[in-house]
C-alpha cells in the first residue's frame, strides 16, 4: 500500500479488493512450428481476473498493431514493452467487481490505461515521455503518483470504481 | 474448383497423417459452460471423450507490413480460458472447441488407419460446425478460416536422414566442402493471396526436420492456408476450405520429387 | 489567403483528428471524449478553422482519406487562456495547419480532453464498450451529447 493518494480516500483498501495474487504473465509461449509470423505469445495466468480482463489484452495487443502516423498525424508504434507493462498492471488489479477501464494508445508509443467514474479522472500512462498516476477527484484536488504505487493507489479507489 | 470428394492428385499411400480445418468465430458464441452443456450432446455420439486444454490464441493474420513485433497474450484461467477436446473412440479424430474457435482434426498418430481423404474430412467438419451453429443462441460469423495438412515422411529406423533435395524439389542439392551432410533441414515460405486486389489469405510451406519414435529420422511437410472467407457464413467457410484444399494438394504435388510419387503409389 | 504571420482571433476553431482508438466512455459526464492523450504533444498539431473558411472548405475536410477518425475542436482563446500559443505552420498538403504550443502537464491535458467539443463523431468506428455506452445512455434517456 502507497502512500495516501487524496485525502477524502480510505487508506485501507477493502478485503474484496485484494489484487488477483495468483496472476502473472510469462515470457513469450512460442512454439516452433507456429505461424512464421505474427505475435509474441505472452502467456497470462490470472484466474480470478474481472470478465473484462481478456478483452482489455485483446485491445493492449491491438493497440500493438498500429503503424507509425497511426494518430493521423506522427504518432509512434506503440511499443511492446509498455503494452506488456499494461498488461502486467491490469493483472494486480482486475480483481472482481472493478469496472473495465478504457484503454488508450498514446501518441509516444506508449500505453494509457483509464477510469472515468465515480466522481474520479484516473490516469495511469506507460510511457516514455510522461509516465505515472494522474487522479482527479471532481470532489477534490489532482494527485501525481508514480507507476509504483498505481496497483495501491486503485486498490485505494476501489469502492468508486465499482462497474454498475 | 474440384469436387470435394474427387481427387486431385492420388497416392495409394499418401504420407499424410493429420489434417485440420478450423474456424475463428464471432457474434452468439458458445462460453465453455454453454459448449457442454448444449454443443457436446449434439456430437456426443461420434465423439464421446473429453479432456481440457488452455486456449489457443485466435487464428487470424495482419496483411499490414508489420512495423515491429506484434505483442499479444494468451489467457488461461480467466471465465472463458477453456479449450474441449472431444475425441472419437479409436482417438483419430477430433473436435476442438473454445469460446471463439472451432475445429476438425483427423489424425493418424501411430496407428495404422489409412486417410479417409479430404471429403469425409470436410464432411465431418460441416457436421461439427451445423451442430455448432444449431444450439448457439443467435448468429455466428466466421471472419477467418484454416486448413492445414501435416506429412511426415520418415526414414526406416537406423537410417539417416537424408538430403532434403531428395524429397523437396524447391531445394537444390550441393556439396559444402568441409561439412558434412547436414543433421537438421529446414524450408519455410509464406505466400500472400488476392481477392480483388486485396490481400485475403496467406499459405505456408514449413519443412521441418522430424524424429519419430523409437528412432526414425525424416521431415515433415505442413502446408497451410489461413484467411478470410469470402463471406462469414457456412458456405463462405466451406469455399475457403475446399479451396485451401486444392491449393494445398497441388503445392504439395508440386514441390516434392517425382520419386516420392513413384514411393508413394501415384495413380 | 491567409498570410503565415497574421495572429489567430480569439474565436479560431483548432481542429484535431481523433483515432477511434483514442475515444473513451466517461460516465462521469455521461458522454464520450477523447482521451488526454490527444493532446500531449507540446508542439500539437491543428487545423485552423480559419484558413477553412478562407478555401471554402468544411471541417471534414482535414478527415480526408481517414474514414474511421473523429474530429475534436477547441478555440484559440480556450487555449490561450492555458499559457499556450497558436502558431500557423501551413505544409504543402494543408494550409490550414498549425501547432498549439507549450508545456502540456497532465493536470491541461484533461481539461482539454473534457472541453474539447466532437465536430465529428464517427460512430461506426468507435470501440464497442463506448458504442454500447452510447447506445445505453441514449436509451436511458440520457443527454448522450458530447460535454461542451
Amino acid at each position: 500500500m502507497g502512500a495516501a493518494v487524496s485525502p477524502l480516500v480510505a487508506i485501507v483498501p477493502p478485503p474484496e479488493a485484494a489484487p488477483v495474487r495468483s496472476a502473472r504473465i510469462e515470457a513469450p509461449a512460442r512454439q516452433a512450428g507456429d505461424r512464421t509470423e505474427g505475435p509474441d505469445v505472452y502467456k497470462v495466468i490470472a484466474p480470478d481476473a474481472s470478465p473484462w480482463y481478456g478483452a482489455a489484452l485483446n485491445q493492449i495487443s491491438g493497440l500493438t498493431a498500429l503503424a507509425v502516423g497511426w494518430n493521423g498525424y506522427d504518432a509512434r508504434e506503440i511499443k511492446a514493452d509498455f503494452a506488456i507493462d499494461a498488461a502486467t498492471f491490469l493483472t494486480r488489479v482486475a480483481f472482481p467487481g472493478i469496472a473495465a477501464p478504457s484503454i488508450t494508445p498514446l501518441a509516444d508509443g506508449g500505453v494509457q490505461v483509464e477510469w472515468h467514474r465515480g466522481g474520479l479522472d484516473i490516469e495511469v500512462a506507460f510511457s516514455d515521455e510522461d509516465p505515472g498516476v494522474y487522479i482527479a477527484d471532481r470532489e477534490g484536488g489532482e494527485t501525481e503518483l508514480p507507476l509504483s504505487e498505481a496497483a495501491s493507489a486503485i486498490a485505494s479507489y476501489w469502492p468508486r470504481l465499482q462497474g454498475s | 474448383m474440384t469436387s470435394p470428394h474427387e481427387p486431385i492428385v492420388d497416392f495409394v499411400n499418401p504420407p499424410v497423417a493429420e489434417v485440420s480445418v478450423g474456424v475463428q468465430l464471432e457474434g452468439a458464441t458458445l462460453d465453455p459452460s454453454r459448449a457442454i452443456r448444449l454443443f457436446f450432446p449434439a456430437v456426443q455420439e461420434h465423439y464421446p471423450n473429453i479432456a481440457a486444454q488452455p486456449p489457443l490464441p485466435p487464428i487470424q493474420e495482419s496483411f499490414e507490413i508489420p512495423t515491429q513485433p506484434m505483442v499479444a497474450f494468451q489467457l488461461f484461467g480467466g471465465p472463458d480460458a477453456q479449450r474441449w477436446l472431444f475425441t472419437s473412440e479409436d482417438d483419430l479424430q477430433l473436435l476442438q472447441l473454445q469460446s471463439d474457435r472451432l475445429s476438425y482434426t483427423w489424425r493418424k498418430e501411430e496407428s495404422d488407419a489409412s486417410y479417409p481423404r479430404y471429403g469425409h474430412v470436410r464432411d465431418c467438419f460441416e457436421d461439427a460446425y451445423r451442430s455448432y451453429l444449431g444450439v448457439a443462441d443467435g448468429e455466428v460469423r466466421a471472419p477467418w478460416c484454416e486448413i492445414s495438412y501435416a506429412n511426415p515422411i520418415m526414414q526406416p529406423e537406423g537410417e539417416p536422414r537424408p538430403d532434403l533435395s531428395t524429397l523437396v524439389r524447391r531445394v537444390v542439392p550441393q556439396d559444402l566442402s568441409g561439412l558434412p551432410q547436414p543433421f537438421n533441414t529446414g524450408l519455410e515460405e509464406r505466400f500472400q493471396l488476392e481477392r480483388d486486389g486485396a490481400p485475403y489469405a496467406r499459405f505456408f510451406i514449413q519443412v521441418q526436420s522430424t524424429v519419430a519414435p523409437p528412432r526414425r529420422l525424416g521431415y515433415t511437410i505442413l502446408l497451410t492456408m489461413r484467411g478470410r472467407p469470402e463471406s462469414p457464413d457456412l458456405d463462405g467457410v466451406l469455399a475457403f476450405v475446399d479451396e485451401g484444399r486444392e491449393r494445398i494438394v497441388t503445392a504439395f504435388r508440386d514441390i516434392t520429387t517425382p520419386e516420392r510419387h513413384e514411393e508413394w503409389g501415384r495413380q | 489567403m491567409i498570410p503565415e504571420d497574421a495572429p489567430v482571433p480569439g474565436d479560431t476553431s483548432l481542429l484535431r483528428r481523433v483515432h477511434p482508438s483514442e475515444i473513451v466512455w466517461d460516465d462521469n459526464d455521461g458522454c464520450p471524449r477523447p482521451g488526454s492523450g490527444v493532446f500531449k504533444d507540446p508542439e500539437m498539431s491543428v487545423h485552423l478553422g480559419d484558413v477553412l473558411q478562407d478555401e471554402d472548405r468544411a471541417p471534414e475536410t482535414v478527415l480526408a482519406g481517414k474514414p474511421t477518425y473523429s474530429l475534436v475542436s477547441l478555440t484559440a482563446a480556450f487555449v490561450e487562456s492555458e499559457q499556450q500559443e497558436v502558431r500557423r505552420r501551413p505544409i504543402d498538403e494543408d494550409q490550414s495547419h498549425g501547432e498549439v504550443c507549450g508545456e502540456k502537464p497532465r493536470g491541461r491535458c484533461r481539461l482539454f480532453a473534457r472541453t474539447a467539443e466532437f465536430v465529428v463523431l464517427e460512430t461506426n468506428s468507435l470501440k464497442p464498450e463506448v458504442l454500447a455506452k452510447m447506445q445505453s445512455a441514449a436509451a436511458d434517456g440520457e443527454d448522450a451529447a458530447p460535454a461542451a
